[in-house]
């Protein structure tokens, strides 16, 4: 470590380290987690030799870690630090401190492990500078002995990974030291729990995984290791398996406060408010100085409006520790999980001006800034964050993210600030100029409001991008994002031709902009979801994406909440699958509520949302009908659409269709192929019968029919580019320009990086006497860097003169020309534009 | 000076037959798979279709080796053997003049490993290090030599002249995989686009830059990873000016008055004050350069103009 000088407050402790308990059982039991073994092993020993000091500490540890905290206190009688750690459990901090004391005073072998939990009560109780001073004589303890045990080791690492809040420099030192621990000692969980928790707050789930797994391994029933583990998880985004090990962490210990405050924090993510407040009031009845659970506590309060409660919250938390600042960081978090990011990003701030150096605190404010759209101010933010916490992944992320922003050029337009990627600005500006007013104004007037200020469109042509400006790591599935006025999406060029309708994505989140103004952003998830993935529709008149066989069959199979509980479909999917079909299930809700009580009351829900009232209330002032009828209603609804007893008889027919049209067995296949998609046009998994109904029409010469089948295709599915391709082939062939330009148009707004569907759209658009859509395409290919630039920019000029737009023909000539001096054709339309004016 | 500048500039306007000729090489490996076979087939005759069709360059200056001659006779002088190789070299270095270019263009498989590059030909491969003796047999002749094989990156090396340029598909030998960039510059003579500057003649150079943009644009299409990634090295300013047929720009034909030939004048000079305008409009106000550029262009259009009137 760093320094080899004075050893501040204790010199004496490392010559006090060589004591040892001499112990009668190895407690091999209480490392692996049998717990009741454990107790009893011990117990008995105690009971033949009252002063077996060994047993008597496994009897304690075993007691602390399933919770039997007052059994613990009167076990460890004659352990004071091990008794001190047993009050604090339970928040009698008082007498944990004097039994600290005690334990510090005594040249036991708990000394260190003493002065370090006392150390540890002065830092929360706000007496950082006495705190720090402490624990930096750990760092002679370290360099001045030879001899520390794997419980030394630990503890040094703890004192450092404080130290290192002001000194980050010392971080690696920490895992140092916990290295050495579990060297020493590889069969102790202890070392690799703590090794995870300091991952853990490095937003490295990866590496915390890995440590957390080993130290499981050993002790697959450590309560603190099975927390660490489901935070890890929930942080990946694998709500159920954290939802799972937390409470496998509380079936060992059911007065695990911490897990019991995570519970709680998961719950507010669902809006499952009466949970996370019986959890936090059972926290806190075990242990009332919980700083973690006083947090959420006051998170709750907060998001629910209890303005009161969360005053006296903030006070009793004041009480405890004048500069902590956690409890503001916690409650910016939760708001933020609520899309409250303004709020989020005041509440941060305070938490900086509380704890200056509270980096988690600048963090959270830098994010919210982003969120926000305030660039430079979250720059700064996060840089000072990272600059006081070096090692956390997800402010890196974020700042590597802020680098690549002179990449961007920003496009202002009424309305909105477009952030487009240099190499594709060209291509995309019209395209997107044109979506997102339209997107405006149907969307503000159906809901009847506006976005408050201009909205900011971020598109990345990098996922990992997005990913990273999304959740700060890079692999999240998502497409888009709305953070109110800030939308990121991913760029049409992002993913693969067919895969992705960027169009789609840029409503939906729009949608989610307006829900989230109209309710104040208090719209829950399942509900703005639902909307935004209703509002999709709109984005082509007359769309209505069909109901998949797929997501049927999980709803038919109870695999998905009902609709007074959908939010958890949204918080903890099983799978992606899951999650999949609680976005169709949720647009589903939203069709049905609109159908059966029309548009306004989805407004009057979102206004339901913004004076802060929960869902039930909502669906019985507004819906007027109890939540368990709603369920029911929908489920009638539902099935009178699609007939999950059809779903069996699709797969049957679809699976003897294509198995048919695979042996070309052209006659058979084609009846069975089209009762199919009468059943299901398309579906998620296979493909849709109609895509192999027109690949028989187009074997057996009959083009028309071949069209009609994917017209009936591409009519369903926003993301059928080769398909609308195909189609406009066909449809030329058979005469149809109009058709063909319109599969054209389908094909390009769904993939517009390719050229010859531009270029063919372009001649088609100049057939059907379209001139400004005759110029939008023209753009396009100038936009796709050709290899011949002047030949492009010349048909842009023509194409601009035939629209009549005479400066801009004249612009895009001169453009030709300077690429091009001698093109000769260019020249000549120089002359004529000029003389013509 | 300036003047000085001026009378060097009009030096360099080309009259009609006074053009220098042209040789290609086109020298096409072993295929193996049919695919390839046909592959190469395919861009060999239609690269002497190029040149001795679209590009006029006389039959008996362009010379073809392919794995097969018997597949097409009349377009294919011999088998792709060393010997041959050698033979053709012979020809070449015997009846082009001093000042003739030659274009050596090799399509095929390549390899790289501990015993060096090479291409796989019928019989024994051809090694980088004897191809680059036997464009050395060409003695000081531009010579531009394009190496569409995969692993030809490491061809360089054995290629260095002062008036040589050297193309390979593939950055080094370490980039193995079958190349697309044969394709494209085949098709940069065969169809429209290569032409960026429009000056109705696609030099090797653009024909290099052709080929590069779209491979990486095949790649992109498929949304593989680019797998070849094409050099430039040597003279590259003779790529740049290297034509196969005639001149890029319309010369000026031998009996041309004093009035055309002052039209002819006036137009390359227009043509430098454009590159010497874009060259500074880093540093000029925006505004200005638009202006200044317009009127520039609107003289050299009159300017063209005046000498297609002057030539009907």
């Amino acid at each position: 470590m760093r320094r080899v000088g004075p050893a501040g407050g204790f010199l004496l402790l490392a010559s006090l380290l060589l004591a040892r308990p001499a112990g009668c059982q190895d407690g091999s039991a209480l490392q692996e987690g049998r717990y009741e073994e454990a107790i009893s092993v011990a117990t008995d020993a105690i009971g033949d030799e009252p002063n077996d000091s060994a047993s008597r500490r496994i009897l304690v540890r075993a007691l602390l870690d399933v919770g039997r905290y007052e059994e613990a206190i009167a076990a460890a009688a004659p352990l004071p630090n091990l008794r001190g750690e047993a009050l604090r459990t339970i928040g009698r901090l008082a007498e944990a401190e004097d039994a600290f004391e005690e334990a510090a005073e005594a040249a036991g072998a708990d000394q260190l492990t003493a002065e370090f939990n006392l150390a540890e009560m002065l830092y929360n109780r706000g007496e950082k500078r006495e705190a720090m001073s402490r624990f930096d004589a750990f760092i002679d303890v370290y360099n001045a002995s030879a001899d520390l045990s794997p419980a030394d080791f630990t503890t040094i690492g703890n004192a450092v990974w404080y130290l290192g809040t002001s000194e980050p420099e010392l971080f690696p030192d920490v895992v140092l030291a916990f290295d050495e621990a579990i060297a020493a000692d590889p069969r102790n969980a202890e070392p690799h729990i703590r090794m995870g928790e300091l991952f853990l707050e490095k937003y490295n789930s990866p590496e915390a995984q890995a440590v957390l797994d080993q130290a499981l391994q050993i002790n697959p029933n450590h309560p603190r290791a099975l927390l660490g583990m489901a935070k890890a998880k929930a942080f990946d985004g694998q709500q159920g398996e954290a939802l799972e090990l937390v409470r496998r962490a509380l079936e060992v210990n059911p007065n695990f406060v911490p897990a019991r405050a995570f519970l709680a924090r998961m719950a507010l993510d669902t809006d499952d408010y009466a949970t996370a407040r019986s959890e936090l009031t059972r926290a806190l009845e075990i242990n009332p100085a919980s700083l973690e659970a006083l947090s959420t506590l006051a998170a709750l309060h907060f998001v629910r409006g209890e303005e009161r409660q969360y005053r006296d919250v903030r006070s009793r938390v004041e009480q405890l520790n004048p500069t902590y600042s956690g409890l503001l960081t916690t409650v910016a978090e939760i708001a933020a999980q609520q899309r409250r990011y303004a709020e989020a990003a005041q509440l941060a701030g305070e938490a900086t001006s509380l704890d200056p150096q509270s980096w988690a605190s600048h963090a959270v404010l830098g994010l919210n800034q982003f969120r926000l759209g305030q660039i430079e101010q979250a720059r700064t933010s996060l840089e000072r964050s990272f600059e006081g916490d070096p090692y956390n992944v997800w402010i890196k992320n974020n700042l590597d993210l802020l680098d690549t922003f002179g990449e961007y050029e920003l496009v202002s337009v009424p309305g909105f600030e477009l952030m487009l990627h240099q190499d594709e600005v060209e291509l995309l500006r019209p395209y997107i100029e044109h979506a997102a007013a339209q997107a405006h104004s149907t969307l503000t007037g159906r809901y009847g409001d506006r976005p408050r200020g201009r909205v900011r469109i971020e598109l990345y042509p990098r996922s990992a991008d997005f990913s990273v400006r999304t959740v700060g790591l890079a692999g999240m599935g998502a497409l888009g994002v709305s953070f109110g006025d800030v939308l990121a999406l991913d760029s049409p060029s992002a993913r693969e031709a067919g895969t992705y309708n960027w169009l789609t994505t840029l409503w939906h989140e729009l949608g989610h902009t307006i829900a989230l103004g109209v309710s104040n952003n208090r719209v829950p998830r399942w509900f703005t979801e639902g909307l935004s993935t209703l509002d999709e529709r709109l984005t082509q008149p007359g769309w209505k994406p069909s109901i998949m066989p797929e997501f049927l069959k999980m709803y038919d199979e109870g695999e998905l909440p009902p609709v007074s509980r959908l939010n958890e479909g949204f918080i903890r999917p099983e799978t992606p699958q899951h999650l999949g079909s609680a976005y169709i299930m949720a647009s589903l809700v939203g069709e049905w509520i609109e159908e059966t009580r029309g548009f306004d009351a989805i407004v009057e829900m979102l206004h339901g949302y913004r004076e802060g009232r929960a869902t039930e209330d909502i669906f019985r002032s507004v819906l007027r009908a109890e939540p368990t009828a709603i369920d029911a209603e929908f489920d009638r609804w539902l099935r009178s659409r699609a007939d999950p007893a059809s779903i069996e008889r699709w797969e049957d027919l679809y699976e003897r269709g294509r198995a048919a049209f695979e042996e070309e067995n052209f006659p058979a296949a084609k009846p069975l192929l089209e009762e199919a998609a009468s059943l299901f046009p398309v579906s998620g998994g296979r493909g849709s019968p109609y895509s192999l109904l027109a690949q028989i029409h187009l074997r057996e010469g009959n083009r028309r029919a071949a069209a009609d089948a994917l017209i009936a295709l591409t009519s369903r599915d926003d993301r059928a580019y080769a398909a609308n391709i195909e189609l406009a082939g066909i449809l030329e062939e058979l005469g149809d320009t109009a058709g063909a330009a319109a599969a054209l148009e389908r094909a390009v707004w769904i993939f517009p990086f390719e050229v010859q569907p531009h270029a063919r759209l372009a001649e088609l658009y100049t057939e059907l006497d379209q001139p400004d859509l005759v110029v939008r395409e023209r753009r396009a290919l100038v936009g796709l860097r050709p290899t011949d630039r002047a030949e492009a920019l010349y048909q842009l000029a023509l194409a601009y003169q035939a629209a009549g737009d005479v400066s801009g023909a004249r612009r895009e000539v001169l453009r030709a020309l300077e690429v091009a001096p001698a093109f000769d054709e260019a020249q000549q339309l120089l002359l004529r534009l000029h003389e013509a004016t | 000076m300036r003047k000085l500048f001026i009378a060097v500039a009009l030096s360099a306007i080309q009259v009609s037959g006074a053009a220098a000729q042209a040789r290609v090489l086109i020298i096409s490996g072993l295929g193996g798979e049919a695919r390839y076979v046909n592959d190469f087939h395919k861009w060999g005759t239609a690269m002497v279709d190029a040149a001795t069709v679209r590009l006029g360059l006389p039959r008996e200056n362009v010379i073809y080796l392919a794995e097969d001659p018997a597949r097409d006779a009349q377009r294919i002088n011999g088998e792709a053997r060393i010997q041959e190789i050698q033979e053709a070299f012979r020809e070449i270095a015997s009846k082009a003049g001093p000042d003739e270019r030659v274009l050596v263009l090799l399509i095929g498989h390549g390899a790289a490993d501990s015993r060096g590059s090479r291409i796989n030909l019928p019989g024994p491969d051809l090694t980088a290090e004897e191809f680059g003796k036997l464009v050395d047999s060409l003695g000081g002749r531009p010579v531009v030599v394009v190496n569409t094989a995969s692993a030809s990156g490491d061809f360089h090396e054995s290629l260095e002249a002062p008036n040589l340029a050297s193309i390979t598909a593939t950055r080094s030998g370490m980039e193995r995989n079958e190349t697309v960039f044969g394709r494209y510059f085949v098709a940069a003579f065969v169809e429209e686009g290569a032409d960026v500057d429009k000056n109705g003649g696609v030099t090797v150079g653009e024909a290099f830059d052709y080929a590069n943009a779209e491979t990486k644009r095949s790649y992109e299409s498929t949304n593989q990873l680019q797998m070849e990634h094409s050099r430039i090295e040597g003279n590259v300013e003779l790529a740049r000016s290297f034509t196969i047929g005639a001149p890029a720009v319309a010369a000026l034909p031998a009996d041309a008055s004093p009035a055309v030939r002052t039209l002819y004048e006036e137009r390359q000079r227009l043509e430098e004050s454009v590159a010497a305008l874009r060259a500074r409009s880093a540093t000029m106000e925006p505004a200005a350069y638009q202006a200044e550029l317009e009127r520039l262009l609107l003289e050299l259009a009159r300017t063209n103009r005046s000498i297609q009137d002057g030539a009907q």
